[in-house]
């Protein structure tokens, strides 16, 4: 279970994220859309406990991430669009390091799991440098669902998969929700939210204009049309006219 | 088309001067300025005022002391010339941004243009270069002549030899063109390189004249007589364009310096035809080496060297249960060499005590087993005073990852202290081996005029104390990099050279010093009291020991505070770095 209550973002005098509130329920996978500079990636990272909230409250698995961050931390797992690995490590030994950081006992036939599910067994002693984009991605996964965490935050999941890889990873994503897992990703592919997501949350400047499941948002801003595609609704809903008023749920 | 890129050079350069400016609001680049220009004027401006005061220091050179540098200069200026043609083992490549190649190599503009937009580009760089060194030699009077003609000279003389280095790569890729192998045409300049020798030989042999004992015995001499045997014969004429291109920034005066500009400016303007002309392809070249210099530039950003990642053996076995800063430090060494690893330390250990005891049986070695010591002496220094500033295996160069370090389940104190484990570990490894070297030598506190018995005593007090001052160190630079993100970040990027990063990294420099100077003081305060007090009563020895666990134990309770206080700087680290500076 992700929970953000009332969260809000400041940077100096710039405002990110305004009092958002969501939740997501273990098996549910909440898209996050916007537009540049929604405050998608700011919120993601405040719900991982990477930036500190200015205000609001973060609950991972029931636990606050303001007073217990160590413990909130332990049921999370954060993907960033950019793969963050260390240059010196090889596959395994990210593996192995992770392992101990979050004190995964038997960690190596999880390792091994995780890596031939993501077909990274034949790149097991490769460096970083030596894997693909994509791979890195991949690799940049394996350690994160290690410690099978009951919340995932993906940031823009798939930049830099080819189609095979894109497919495995709406897979995984799905395979993880339906595991238990509470996920929430923001992503600009419209496309992979319909496909994969339970629910969407539309932000823009910071402010929550419209959540719910798919059909939810779907019928709010359809005007009774059939069919309309996320796409359409994602446009209608953060169209210029709605600045002046952003249609608060 | 030439407008289009006059535009693009003058308006970069314009908002690079107005961005430099604009940045001057943020204190630390203020701050910095004025740190560097101080600097500047204390080191450069303030002694060329000095020595050009000073009377008699550095007088104006004699005409016949000019002809000799000049020579000396072409010879050294043809040497130069022969080395771009022997050196290149590429074809030829010219150094484009990544934004050039994007923008001009797919443009619509001739090959000639693209050559002579790269060739008006590399001139900014060499006019301040040339300001720079005519500044130098005009101040330590080293030619002739005034400021203004001192950087025409300079001009000159650098633009010739960029001009030539890029004709000659032209050269050499139309040769490799034509299926001439680069051995084939190193041989033919080794050839010719051999036949200038034998000239120079000729005209040594000419000359008819050995130099005598005082030409030998001075330097001024020497030079003479040998710009007197290369002003002779064929080597003259051999000689001739690298003085005439010289020639300007060895003139005596403005009438000299006039007489000599023409002759340079051809051979400068012959330069620039000859690469202009000559059709050879570089753009090849040229990405692959934009792509090396970005991967380059973007290292020396992180502050890191380019140095290739290869996968190494774990450095211990890392178990998934126990201490998670253990991690790090397994994280951290597997980024080392792998030199530095236990068993390395343990072998050079035995080795030390094995080879310190022989050396001590035999008397006649005991000199050497001095010079050992004194070469252990300077490594413990080394470790000491500048060894925290070089080993960076901590957050200075995590900080990076520093949102993926956050996502883990650990306190702030827990990262910031397995980040520091690393660098200590190294540096106390190696600092313990040179006290061990230190304490193998017999006799050496004698010479400090402590009693001989004292010697292991010391030995293990110095022990004592290397893990506890590096570490010390290592956290006030890991707090530095932690409460300023920007400052570290900006005075890690090698790749900027100004005077405000200067300055910058002046400021950060002293203020290290002077807070690793307060928190060292009241340990060594309780420390020398300790050992005064207890000197009498216990011996010096046991004094010494008593002495350096007081004076240590503060710095731990220090040491203690300063990472639980860390670990809080990183917990509320803000690392979107994208809004910050």
């Amino acid at each position: 279970m992700i929970e953000i209550v009332e969260l809000v973002k400041q940077y100096g005098g710039f405002t990110a994220v305004r009092g958002l509130s969501l939740t997501v329920p273990p098996g549910a996978v909440l898209g996050l859309v916007g537009p540049n500079g929604a405050g998608k990636t700011s919120t993601l990272r405040c719900a991982a406990g990477i930036i500190p909230c200015t205000s609001g409250t973060v609950r991972i698995a029931g636990v606050d991430m303001a007073r217990d961050p160590v413990g909130a931390k332990r049921h999370l797992a954060f993907f960033p669009d950019e793969p963050r690995l260390f240059d010196h490590l090889t596959v395994r030994q990210h593996l192995n390091f992770v392992a101990r950081i979050y004190g995964v006992k038997d960690h190596e036939p999880l390792g091994a799991a995780l890596l031939a599910e993501l077909e990274l067994t034949e790149k097991a002693d490769a460096l970083p440098g030596e894997l693909s984009r994509g791979m890195k991605q991949k690799l940049a996964i394996a350690c994160g669902l290690l410690h099978s965490p009951k919340a995932l935050f993906l940031d823009e999941p798939l930049t830099g998969l080819d189609p095979l890889g894109i497919r495995r990873m709406k897979d995984s994503i799905v395979a993880r929700a339906k595991a238990g897992a509470a996920v929430v990703l923001s992503s600009h592919l419209l496309h992979l939210l319909e496909e994969v997501c339970t629910h969407v949350l539309i932000l823009k400047k910071g402010e929550k204009l419209a959540d719910g499941t798919l059909a939810e948002v779907s019928s709010r801003f359809s005007n009774g049309e059939a069919g309309v595609s996320l796409e359409e609704i994602f446009l209608r809903a953060t169209a210029d006219r709605d600045d002046a008023a952003p249609a608060a749920r | 088309m030439i407008s289009a890129l006059l535009y693009l050079k003058v308006t970069s350069l314009k908002n690079a001067l107005l961005q430099r400016a604009r940045r001057l609001r943020q204190p630390r680049y203020l701050l910095g300025t004025i740190a560097g220009l101080g600097y500047l004027y204390s080191v450069f401006w303030r002694r060329f005022r000095a020595s050009t005061a000073l009377p008699g220091s550095l007088e104006a050179p004699s005409a016949e002391l000019l002809g000799t540098f000049a020579t000396l200069g072409a010879l050294g200026l043809c040497v130069i010339f022969a080395l771009s043609w022997v050196l290149p083992e590429q074809r030829a490549g010219l150094a484009f941004t990544e934004a050039e190649i994007a923008f001009l190599f797919p443009a619509p503009l001739s090959r000639r243009r693209l050559v002579a937009y790269h060739l008006v580009s590399g001139q900014l760089r060499l006019v301040v270069l040339a300001a720079l060194f005519g500044l130098g030699s005009n101040r330590l009077a080293l030619f002739g002549g005034n400021g203004l003609t001192h950087a025409v000279g300079w001009w000159l003389v650098l633009t010739t030899w960029n001009l030539h280095g890029i004709g000659a790569s032209f050269a050499i890729t139309r040769l490799m063109d034509r299926g001439v192998s680069s051995r084939r045409r190193r041989l033919v300049a080794a050839a010719l390189a051999a036949g200038v020798v034998g000239l120079i030989g000729w005209s040594f042999a000419q000359s008819a004249r050995v130099p005598t004992q005082d030409e030998v015995s001075d330097l001024r001499q020497l030079a003479a007589y040998a710009s007197a045997v290369l002003d002779g014969g064929p080597v003259r004429w051999l000689l001739l364009p690298a003085r005439a291109v010289l020639a300007p920034l060895f003139a005596a005066d403005t009438s000299a310096f006039l007489l000599a500009l023409g002759p340079a400016l051809l051979i400068v303007i012959g330069h620039f035809v000859w690469v202009l002309e000559t059709q050879v392809s570089f753009e090849d070249r040229s990405i692959s080496r934009t792509e090396e210099r970005s991967a380059r530039l973007a290292a020396r950003r992180q502050g890191k060297g380019l140095v290739v990642a290869t996968a190494k053996a774990s450095p211990f076995l890392l178990r998934a249960e126990g201490r998670p800063e253990v991690a790090f430090l397994w994280k951290n060494l597997l980024s080392t060499s792998s030199l530095f690893r236990p068993r390395t330390f343990a072998v050079l250990a035995g080795l030390i005590v094995v080879g310190g005891q022989w050396l001590g049986r035999s008397p006649e070695l005991r000199p050497l087993l001095v010079m050992v010591a004194a070469g252990a002496g300077t490594v413990v220094f080394l470790v000491l005073f500048l060894g925290p500033m070089l080993a960076r295996q901590d957050l200075r160069d995590d900080l990076a990852n520093a949102d993926l370090l956050k996502t883990y389940p650990l306190r702030g104190w827990q990262v910031v202290l397995g980040a520091l484990l690393t660098p200590l570990a190294i540096l106390t490894g190696i600092g313990w081996l040179g006290v061990l070297a230190m304490a193998m030598t017999p006799g050496l506190t004698t010479r400090f005029g402590l009693d001989p018995s004292s010697q292991w005593a010391a030995a293990a007090g110095l022990a004592l104390a290397v893990p506890f001052v590096c570490l010390l160190q290592l956290v006030v630079a890991n707090a530095a990099a932690l409460l300023f993100p920007d400052w570290a970040s900006t005075t890690r990027n090698q790749a900027e050279r100004s005077i405000e990063l200067m300055g910058q990294r002046l400021i950060f420099t002293a203020g290290r010093t002077l807070i690793i100077a307060v928190a060292v003081v009241p340990a060594l305060l309780v420390g020398g009291v300790a050992v005064l007090a207890l000197r009498g009563l216990l011996g010096l020895p046991v004094a010494l020991g008593v002495g350096a666990v007081a004076g240590l134990s503060l710095i731990a309770v220090e040491l203690a505070v300063a990472i639980r206080w860390l670990g809080r700087l990183f917990e509320g680290l803000d690392v979107s770095s994208e809004l910050r500076g």
